[in-house]
């Protein structure tokens, strides 16, 4: 990997020991990896799907939060 | 979502009202039962149970339930003809970058391009970039997304477009630099293990091959101008390289126009009718 930037190293690998790991979900027709954000919410990691379309849904762009239902 | 229970009572379903929950779940039984807000839910409209709404006083039922569930309404939404993309923080590499960095994620904007390129409602792109670099490949790989569309692009760099980012910027059919905006040009350095043989200089200068090429084979500098930018010394207090601030990139022949958000629209709208 090249990181190729104006800024530090040391100020952008910061932390690299809390990134979150994730867990698979199916959502709305498509897999997701997401982790724990919240009682009863997830945080979207990244979408696991072949449907361009699925890629231009708010919904499921990094970030995202979901609610996850009950049960 | 709430159309039935709206139609029966003509009035907000209270909690007990609403559709029974299995009916807001998706993934099946022992799916992990995401729960959809309603009218939020993918697909909402080709669901075929869906019953047509009966007309009712007061704002429509998406909005209410969007003034529900998030406390906002939501603004009606004519489809665009152009999507805007943002380049922002770092773009991330093959490497997860810890949560206090903001990323540009390879793996959703390159199937984002994907789906823009295929989509016939899309007629052009409008890409934003405020980034302070990142990764050599990551960036590479999204600049020769948006160099290979087949639709109009483009660029518009705010704020900063630094080291990848000049990449991206060039990669669109036609950018824009605000007149305050800046971009670093400096030289790719390798992290992590660096064995201290001829080996490893071959190696970079390849690597930094590929970024000079595709910036001058997307733009109007030479090489030999590039590079001469890109080795300077005395203006960057940590590096060697220039830093180029708005009509300064115009003038290098790196971006191709001064201006704002009105002329990138209308200079995308211009390319789309063509």
């Amino acid at each position: 990997m090249i990181l190729y930037t104006p800024l530090p190293l040391e100020r952008v690998l910061e932390g690299w020991d809390r990134v979150a790991a994730g867990v698979e979900v199916e959502a709305g027709g498509a897999r997701l990896l997401v982790e724990a954000c919240g009682p009863g919410l997830a945080r979207v990691l990244r979408l696991l799907s072949t449907d361009p379309r699925d890629y231009l849904r708010p919904e499921f762009s990094p970030g995202a939060v979901l609610r996850l239902g009950p049960g | 979502m709430s159309g039935p229970a709206h139609n029966k009572h003509g009035r907000e379903p209270t909690r007990g009202e609403r559709e029974p929950v299995s009916e807001r779940r998706y993934g099946g039984p022992g799916g992990c039962g995401i729960y959809w807000p309603p009218g939020a839910e993918p697909d909402a409209e080709e669901r075929p149970h869906r019953e047509p709404q009966a007309p009712h006083p007061g704002p429509a039922p998406q909005t209410q339930a969007s003034i529900r569930e998030m406390g906002v309404p939501e603004l009606p939404r004519p489809r665009s003809s152009i999507h805007c993309l943002t380049i922002v923080g770092q773009i991330e590499g093959h490497l997860v970058l810890p949560p206090q960095n903001k990323t540009t994620k390879y793996e959703h904007v390159l199937p984002q391009l994907v789906a823009l390129e295929q989509d016939p409602s899309v007629e052009g792109l409008l890409v934003i970039l405020n980034t302070v670099g990142g990764d050599v490949e990551a960036g590479l790989a999204i600049a020769e997304m948006i160099a290979g569309l087949s639709k109009p692009t483009v660029s518009l760099v705010l704020g900063g477009g630094h080291s990848i980012g000049v990449p991206i910027a060039v990669a669109a059919d036609y950018s824009f630099i605000a007149e305050t905006a800046s971009m670093t040009i400096h030289p790719i350095r390798l992290n992590g293990l660096v064995i201290g043989v001829p080996q490893t200089w071959e190696y970079l200068e390849k690597m930094q091959d590929r970024v000079v090429d595709f910036v001058v084979r997307h733009s109007r500098i030479s090489e030999e101008a590039f590079r001469d930018l890109m080795f300077r010394t005395g203006e960057l207090a940590r590096d060697i390289g220039t830093v180029l601030i708005g009509r300064e990139a115009v003038e290098r022949g790196i971006i191709d126009e001064v201006g704002g958000v009105a002329e990138a629209v209308a200079k995308l709208k211009e390319l789309m009718a063509r």
